[in-house]
């Protein structure tokens, strides 16, 4: 009889402990997939931002070519200045944009890969799939501060021309 | 020849025609995408479904004043010029185009992200 209410007392025990890790495992499992989803939805949310941002910051480098630098380099070509060092770093400039162009291009493909992959079944490449993405990303920061650092060194470039202007120093 | 072999005759060309119309089109059509996605177009189409949100935020190309290519190049002009050139490059500046780093797992959450034990 002691023996029967040991057993059953067990029995009763360890159901109790299997349904409590069930209601744990169950618990952790809503977290995770809340999270996730968390996670999903700030990616989607960055890759919204991200193209809008590079919509606009690259009509803007365009423009910086098209509408600024090149037109006063076509100037400058029509008279005897020496616009050499302007012209220079305009093909740097296009040959930068060009790169930061790719760049974009290889983020946003691996951006949309770690968005189209599923957090759920298979965590290690979603994360592998995010660090891709973040290196592309700071790529892309790199290629953007490159282009800067060249607007830059023209508009030095355009004091230095200005003094052959007031110089009168054609040639 | 008789009246129905000719009919099957036409009718035959009819379906070869048909048919490759369709692979033609089926084919530039594949080559037309594959050019869409690897040109880098798709990653700049704001007319995509899931962009639609953002889509009237877009700057208009109109507002970006610039010079023209036939003119003077004296002190005055290239004031202008350097008025016009610091003013797109103080919103350059400003902007800061993709500089802090938003994918780093802290920030994204990522960290606390555990597979169910």
């Amino acid at each position: 009889m002691l023996l029967l209410t040991g057993v059953v007392s067990w029995v009763g025990l360890h159901s109790t402990v299997i349904a409590k890790s069930k209601d744990v495992t169950s618990q952790e499992t809503d977290t995770f997939n809340t999270q996730c989803v968390e996670v999903q939805a700030s990616l989607n949310q960055l890759q919204q931002s991200d193209t809008l941002l590079r919509y606009n910051i690259g009509a803007t480098y365009m423009g910086m070519s098209e509408k600024l630098m090149v037109p006063l380099n076509q100037r400058i070509a029509a008279t005897s200045y020496d616009g050499s060092e302007l012209v220079r770093i305009t093909a740097q400039y296009n040959k930068v944009y060009q790169d930061f162009y790719q760049k974009y291009k290889l983020y946003s493909n691996k951006l949309q890969a770690a968005i189209d992959s599923d957090c759920k079944s298979d965590i290690e490449q979603f994360s592998s799939k995010i660090s891709e993405a973040r290196q592309a990303r700071i790529d892309v920061y790199g290629a953007s501060q490159a282009l800067t650092k060249l607007l830059l060194d023209y508009r030095n470039s355009i004091d230095q021309f200005k003094k052959q202007i007031d110089s009168g120093n054609e040639h | 020849m008789s009246i129905s072999k000719i009919q099957l005759n036409a009718n035959l060309k009819i379906a070869i025609l048909i048919i490759v119309s369709i692979t033609v089109v089926f084919v530039l059509v594949v080559i037309s995408m594959r050019l869409y996605y690897t040109s880098g177009a798709a990653q700049l189409d704001l007319s995509r479904p899931e962009f639609s949100t953002v889509r009237d935020q877009t700057t208009p190309q109109s507002s970006f004043k610039g010079i023209d290519s036939k003119g003077e190049v004296n002190q005055d002009e290239i004031n202008k010029f350097n008025k016009l050139f610091d003013e797109k490059l103080k919103e350059i500046n400003t902007i800061d185009a993709f500089s802090g780093d938003v994918l780093d797992p802290k920030k994204v959450k990522f960290n606390n992200l555990r597979t169910p034990q």
